[in-house]
C-alpha cells in the first residue's frame, strides 16, 4: 500500500465517525437557523392552548437574514492577475487567465438556476459559514468515456465533449454553493487535511452512475441513500451504506487535482473556541437572538387576538322591550326600526394594554440593533433628519457587513485558482470561454500549456453604478485640478485603476517623449537591435542568400523640370480642423465638461441638518 | 553618509529608467534577436553537421561561452565522452 494512502475502511469506520461527533452539535443548530429562517416556530410562541391556532409568527428573521445577504456584495465581478514577467508572452497569459476567471464566474452564473455565489451569501448569511464545491463535471459520473493507453489528450477531450453534450452543461468546471450541513471539515487545528460531504440520494441514482454497487441493505428503488464523500489533498473515495462506489480495488483513487475541492468561507461572527467546537466557529446572524424573535411574534399575537376580538364595534339593547328585538342589521344604510323605550347603546371595548406594544417594540429594536438597523433596511431611524446624518448612519449600520466583502472577494479568488488547477491538472483538451459583462465581452480558448502555476488572482465585486462610478470618477478629476490632492492619491482611490503600474505608464510615456533621453538610449537601443536585427538576417541567410541588390532608378523630382521645388512645412489646402464629429464619445466628454457645475458645491452643505432657522 | 532625499529621488528615477529600457529591451529586441536553436536553424542534426556549417552558424551566434551554439556543442560532446566512458 502507499504510504499515507488511507483505506477504505479507515476512512468509513475511523474519520468519518470522528468527524460526525465533532459536527453533529452544529448540525442541529444550523436546523435551528433554518426553522427560524422559515418561519416554522408558531409552536414556540406559548399562547394559551384555546388561541394556540391564531399565532401570527412575524417575518423579522427572513428580513434580518435577506438584508445581510442583499448588502454582501456578489456582482459586477471585476479580476486583476499578477503579470509574472515583462515579455509579451506573459502579458498574453496574464490577459487569458483573467478572461479564464472572469468567464467561469459569468458562465456558472448563467448555467445555474440559481448563482452559485447568491446560495453561498445566503448560507453566510444564515450559518456563518458558506461552502464552495468546484469539481471537473466529468468526477460527477463515473461513467465518463474511457481514455484509451496510447490516446492523445486532444482526442480523449473530443470524446469526453462529445459525451458531455448528452450530459450535462457546457463548461467542465462546475461550481456549486453546497450546503454547509451537508460538508464535515477536518475536526483539528492546523490546517485542513480531509472533508466529507454527505449527500441524500435516490437508490437508482446509485445504480445508474455506479452499477457495480451492490446495493447491501437491499433498498427499494425509490429508497433514500447518504452518499458520503472522502476528500483528502490526494485521494478520494465515495460510500453509499457503507460500500465503496469507485470501481477500483480498495475504492480509494487518487484525484490529481492538488487540491481539496471545498473552500469554506467564515462569516468571522463566531469565536475560535480554546476546543474549536464548530458550533462556536461558524455562527450566522439569528444564532443568538432566537429568543427575541419568539417573543416578538409573541407580544404581536397577543396583541393581534385582543384586538380581534375587541376592535370590533358592539352595542347594547337597553329598555323594557329590549327582549322584543329579534334581528339588528348593521347593513350600511339600512334602517332598524326599535321598539317603544328601547336604545342602542354602543359600548367600548379594551384595547390591548400600552405596556404589550412597548414590549414589542423594545424587541424590535433589539433584534434591529443586533442583526440589521432600521437605516440599512431603508427605513428612517428616529431623530435623523438631514440627508448627511441618514448617510453617516446608514455608512455605520452597514459596516458590520463590511467583513463579508473581503471574505467573498478572497474566498471567491480562492475559488477560481482552485478551478485554474483542476483545468491545468484534470481537465483533459483546452476549453473554451465566454462571457459579456458590463466591462468585458470574450470567447476565446484557453490553453492549457500556456498556464503557469502559481495561480493567484484577485476579485472584486464592485456594487456601484454607474452614476456612482462617474460622480466619484468626477470628484478626484476636481480634487486634483484644486490641487488638494495629488494624481497618485486619485488613483488609489479607483478600483480599476493600479496607481503604481499607472505611474510607470507615465514615467514611461514621459522618457519615450523626452528628446534628451529619448536620444541618448535611442542610441543606446539602437545599437542593441542593430546587433539583433544582424544576428537575425545572419541566420536567415544561413539556409536563403540574399537576391543581389540592384540600385534604384533615379527619381524625377520637379526641380529636374524646371519647376520650384515645393516648400516644406507647407501644406497646399488648410488643415481639417480638429473638431470631435457629432455623437461621438469625446464630443459627449466635451458636452458632460461644459453642462459640469464650474463652482464646486458648498462643503458645509447638508451637515447642518436644517430645521435651526430662528 | 545618508544620501540626501533629491540624490535618493534620482537614484530612484535612474534605477526605474534603467528598468523601463531593461524591460524594452527584454520584451522587444531580445526577441527579435532570438534565433532558436542551432540545429532548427540549420536544419540538420548536430551529427551531420559539416566544418562549412559549424563555420556559419559561428558567424551567426558570434563567439563565447554562452552562447546557444557553444551551449550546443559542449551538451553534444558531453554525451558523446558519457557514451565512449560507458561503452569502455
Amino acid at each position: 500500500m502507499e504510504k499515507g494512502k488511507p483505506t477504505s475502511k479507515e476512512i468509513y469506520e475511523e474519520l468519518y465517525p470522528k468527524s460526525l461527533e465533532y459536527y453533529q452539535d452544529i448540525k442541529k443548530t444550523f436546523k435551528d437557523d433554518e426553522r427560524y429562517y422559515e418561519l416554522d416556530f408558531a409552536d414556540l410562541i406559548s399562547l394559551p392552548t384555546e388561541f394556540r391556532n391564531e399565532a401570527v409568527v412575524l417575518p423579522t428573521a427572513r428580513d434580518m437574514v435577506d438584508t445581510f445577504v442583499d448588502h454582501i456584495d456578489i456582482s459586477n465581478a471585476r479580476v486583476y492577475v499578477n503579470k509574472k514577467g515583462s515579455s509579451n508572452i506573459s502579458t498574453e497569459e496574464t490577459e487569458m487567465m483573467r478572461k479564464f476567471y472572469l468567464g467561469l464566474i459569468h458562465r456558472n452564473n448563467v448555467e445555474a438556476d440559481i448563482s452559485p455565489w447568491r446560495v453561498g451569501a445566503k448560507h453566510y448569511a444564515l450559518h456563518g459559514l458558506a461552502v464552495f464545491e468546484d469539481l471537473w463535471d466529468a468526477d460527477q459520473w463515473i461513467s465518463k468515456p474511457d481514455r484509451g493507453v496510447d490516446e492523445d489528450e486532444n482526442s480523449y477531450a473530443e470524446k469526453v465533449d462529445k459525451w458531455r453534450a448528452n450530459q450535462y452543461d457546457s463548461l467542465p468546471i462546475v461550481i456549486h454553493a453546497v450546503n454547509p450541513a451537508n460538508v464535515i471539515p477536518d475536526p483539528y487545528y492546523g490546517g485542513r487535511s480531509f472533508v466529507f460531504k454527505v449527500q441524500p440520494k435516490v437508490c437508482m441514482d446509485i445504480q445508474r452512475k455506479y452499477p457495480k454497487w451492490t446495493n447491501p441493505k437491499q433498498r427499494k428503488i425509490s429508497g433514500e441513500v447518504d452518499v458520503v464523500s472522502y476528500w483528502d489533498k490526494i485521494y478520494r473515495c465515495e460510500f453509499a451504506d457503507g460500500e465503496p462506489l469507485l470501481p477500483v480495488p480498495g475504492g480509494v483513487v487518487e484525484h490529481k487535482y492538488g487540491f481539496i475541492p471545498y473552500v469554506f468561507i467564515d462569516s468571522g461572527m463566531g469565536n475560535m473556541s480554546v476546543d474549536n467546537e464548530a458550533k462556536m466557529r461558524y455562527v450566522g446572524t439569528l444564532r443568538y437572538i432566537f429568543d427575541l424573535l419568539v417573543s416578538e411574534s409573541r407580544s404581536y399575537s397577543i396583541s393581534d387576538i385582543i384586538l380581534k376580538r375587541a376592535a370590533w364595534p358592539w352595542m347594547t339593547a337597553e329598555g323594557k322591550n329590549a327582549s322584543q328585538i329579534t334581528t339588528i342589521s348593521q347593513e350600511y344604510g339600512k334602517v332598524n326600526p326599535l321598539p317603544d323605550d328601547v336604545k342602542l347603546v354602543e359600548q367600548v371595548s379594551k384595547v390591548p394594554p400600552d405596556a404589550l406594544n412597548q414590549h414589542m417594540y423594545r424587541t424590535s429594536d433589539y433584534i434591529s440593533a443586533h442583526s440589521a438597523p432600521r437605516s440599512v433596511r431603508g427605513l428612517g431611524e428616529t431623530g435623523v433628519r438631514s440627508g448627511a446624518d441618514r448617510r453617516l448612519m446608514i455608512a455605520e449600520a452597514a459596516s458590520r457587513y463590511r467583513y463579508s466583502e473581503d471574505a467573498f472577494r478572497n474566498g471567491s479568488a480562492k475559488v477560481l485558482t482552485n478551478c485554474a488547477r483542476l483545468m491545468k491538472n484534470v481537465i483533459p483538451g483546452d476549453i473554451r470561454v465566454w462571457a459579456k459583462t458590463p466591462t468585458d465581452e470574450f470567447d476565446m480558448e484557453i490553453k492549457k500549456d500556456k498556464m503557469k502555476e502559481p495561480f493567484t488572482c484577485y476579485v472584486e465585486f464592485a456594487p456601484i453604478s454607474e452614476e456612482d462610478e462617474y460622480r466619484r470618477h468626477d470628484d478626484l478629476e476636481r480634487l486634483v485640478a484644486g490641487g488638494i490632492v495629488t494624481r497618485q492619491w486619485a488613483r488609489t482611490q479607483m478600483s480599476n485603476v493600479d496607481p503604481i503600474k499607472m505611474e510607470r505608464e507615465e514615467e514611461k510615456e514621459r522618457i519615450k517623449n523626452d528628446p534628451a533621453i529619448q536620444s541618448a538610449i535611442s542610441q543606446y537601443i539602437s545599437g542593441k537591435m542593430a546587433e539583433a536585427l544582424a544576428k537575425r538576417s545572419a541566420a536567415e541567410s544561413i539556409n536563403n542568400p540574399p537576391p543581389p541588390i540592384t540600385p534604384p532608378p533615379p527619381q524625377v523630382t520637379g526641380e529636374m523640370l524646371g519647376q520650384p521645388p515645393v516648400e516644406a512645412g507647407r501644406g497646399l489646402v488648410p488643415p481639417i480642423p480638429n473638431v470631435a464629429p457629432l455623437g461621438s464619445a469625446q464630443n459627449l466628454q466635451n458636452n458632460l465638461a461644459q453642462n459640469r457645475s464650474q463652482i464646486s458645491p458648498n462643503p458645509t452643505q447638508g451637515i447642518g441638518g436644517g430645521g435651526n432657522r430662528q | 553618509m545618508n544620501k540626501s532625499t533629491f540624490a535618493t529621488t534620482v537614484d530612484d528615477i535612474i534605477k526605474m529608467k534603467m528598468e523601463v529600457v531593461d524591460e524594452y529591451i527584454s520584451g522587444i529586441v531580445d526577441e527579435i534577436g532570438d534565433i532558436g536553436s542551432p540545429e532548427k536553424l540549420i536544419g540538420k542534426k548536430y551529427e551531420t553537421w559539416t566544418p562549412e556549417d559549424l563555420q556559419r552558424l559561428a558567424g551567426v551566434y558570434g563567439e563565447g561561452d554562452d552562447t546557444p551554439l557553444a551551449k550546443l556543442i559542449f551538451n553534444k560532446e558531453y554525451e558523446k565522452v558519457k557514451t565512449l566512458e560507458a561503452e569502455a
